[in-house]
């Protein structure tokens, strides 16, 4: 009984160091969340990874694809497109704080597909505060204030440095090459449009061809 | 040693040639095969899903059978009176329990294998390069399977009930990933509540130190790989203690 006890003892004050040491890792904010049990479950089985990955994929529902196209959103007066972008990336965010997709791709679709620039930045500045020596970050907020204040060939400079990395999300290559397409900078937009052929989503695949056909036929080849 | 190894290839390929074995090992193939699909859905992060999903289905089935084989395998000895035939020879209960257990944790190790084998199939498939944090991945989960396994073998001993075995190391488990919620409500309440969730910090393992999916650095890995082999000790320990009451 003794030895028992000593065990026991022994497990209880082992559990009890440990658990003084934690970690930095964030609680989720499921306030604005409408379906977080199967979240919460595989948050409990100690599956976090997972969980985000799950919150990724319904943001991604969620928003569709019709952001490829940013001149297919313009919402009537008063009317906010996609309310949820926001509160749903810091919501995967929480849940894991390294997965920079998230931020870049809800950042872009805010700022550039949606006209809330604001949020954008917010999310970008809460990144920033988390890995301060990441220049990606910066860059996308130069982009961002470059973009409200109009200067266009200052905001698609800013990113022109991550625009090839294959960790760019191709909503921000298809609408950086399509503002090189309005500066008419035919070779840049043709090379994000062949880069966009390889995207993983067939909507950006067809849209580049769509683009790079133009592209040859009406300028590029034209000499101009 | 040699005693614990013979009795531990004995359980490995008992464990092997069980039909929840093998079903355990094709269903967790399939899931994992399966994981595509849910990987499609994630478009431009399909790799990192299919990593993701496939690693938490490695663990799901992992500990799911180190619970079951755990809970059940003494007791079913018991019941067969298997167990009266091997103590009948010169070995001693801690050498029949460390046997055993070997053996389960072969088992287990050969389940992680086949489906590792599986998913690393799926993640070449999808131009994945190698990277070392796969394994220290792997071997998170397998120092979960182990705490889980030790838990598992006392309380089916202690309760000899494989039902309440495997309903009170589910619970471990499930707990044993509250802790980081735990930790916060400390923080956040005051007076009894403090006391009381404080009080829970000392009794649930501390699993969110083994995930180690998203990388860990050296200290992390050390301290988490210094815990479980505690925790597994002091389980088996209390196993053994049990096992030497017992009267067969």
């Amino acid at each position: 009984m003794r030895y028992f006890l000593t065990l026991f003892l022994s497990l209880f004050l082992i559990n009890g160091f440990f658990s003084s040491l934690g970690t930095t890792e964030s609680l989720p904010d499921f306030s604005s969340s409408k379906h977080p049990v199967e979240i919460l479950t595989l948050l409990n089985l100690g599956l976090r990874r997972l969980a985000a990955d799950i919150a990724m994929v319904r943001l991604l529902i969620y928003y569709g694809s019709s952001e490829a196209m940013a001149d297919d959103l313009n919402p009537p007066q008063g009317v906010t497109l996609y309310p949820g972008i926001l509160p749903r990336a810091q919501e995967i965010l929480s849940l894991d704080p390294s997965f920079s997709y998230v931020r870049f791709y809800a950042a872009g679709a805010l700022a550039f597909n949606l006209g809330r620039p604001d949020e954008a930045i917010e999310l970008l500045r809460e990144g920033l505060i988390l890995d301060p020596d990441n220049s990606k970050y910066k860059a996308y907020i130069a982009a961002i204030a470059f973009s409200q204040k109009g200067d266009e060939r200052q905001a698609v400079e800013a990113l022109s440095p991550y625009l090839n990395s294959p960790k760019t999300p191709s909503m921000i290559k298809n609408v950086a090459a399509f503002i090189y397409l309005r500066l008419k900078k035919w070779p840049q937009a043709a090379e994000l449009y062949q880069e966009l052929l390889r995207s993983k989503d067939a909507g950006y695949r067809k849209e580049a061809k769509k683009m790079l056909e133009k592209i040859k036929k009406y300028h590029y080849l034209k000499g101009n | 040693m040699k005693t614990i190894w013979i009795l531990a290839v004995d359980s490995f390929l008992e464990n092997i040639w069980n039909r929840v074995f093998i079903l355990v090992a094709i269903f967790g193939g399939l899931l994992i095969y399966a994981s595509l699909l849910f990987g499609v859905l994630a478009v431009e992060e399909e790799l990192r899903v299919l990593m993701d999903s496939g690693l938490a289905l490695i663990e799901m089935v992992t500990l799911i059978a180190g619970i079951y084989f755990s809970a059940t395998m003494f007791l079913k000895e018991i019941e067969t009176k298997t167990i009266y035939l091997v103590l009948s020879r010169p070995l001693s209960r801690l050498e029949y329990l460390l046997g055993r257990v070997l053996g389960l944790i072969l088992s287990l190790l050969l389940i992680m294998v086949l489906m590792s084998f599986i998913h690393l199939i799926l993640l070449f498939v999808h131009h994945w390069s190698w990277r070392s944090s796969y394994l220290l991945s792997l071997a998170g989960i397998f120092l979960k399977a182990l705490m889980l396994v030790a838990a598992a073998v006392f309380f089916s001993l202690f309760s000899t009930s494989s039902i309440a075995a495997i309903v009170f190391s589910g619970s471990l488990w499930v707990l044993g990933n509250f802790t980081q919620e735990i930790r916060f409500l400390t923080q956040k309440e005051s007076g009894l509540p403090a006391l009381l969730s404080r009080l829970l910090l000392f009794l649930f393992p501390h699993f969110e130190i083994l995930n180690w999916q998203g990388g860990a650095n050296d200290t992390r890995v050390l301290m988490g790989a210094s815990y479980a082999a505690v925790y597994f000790l002091i389980f088996i320990a209390l196993s053994w203690l049990v096992l030497r009451a017992k009267e067969f």
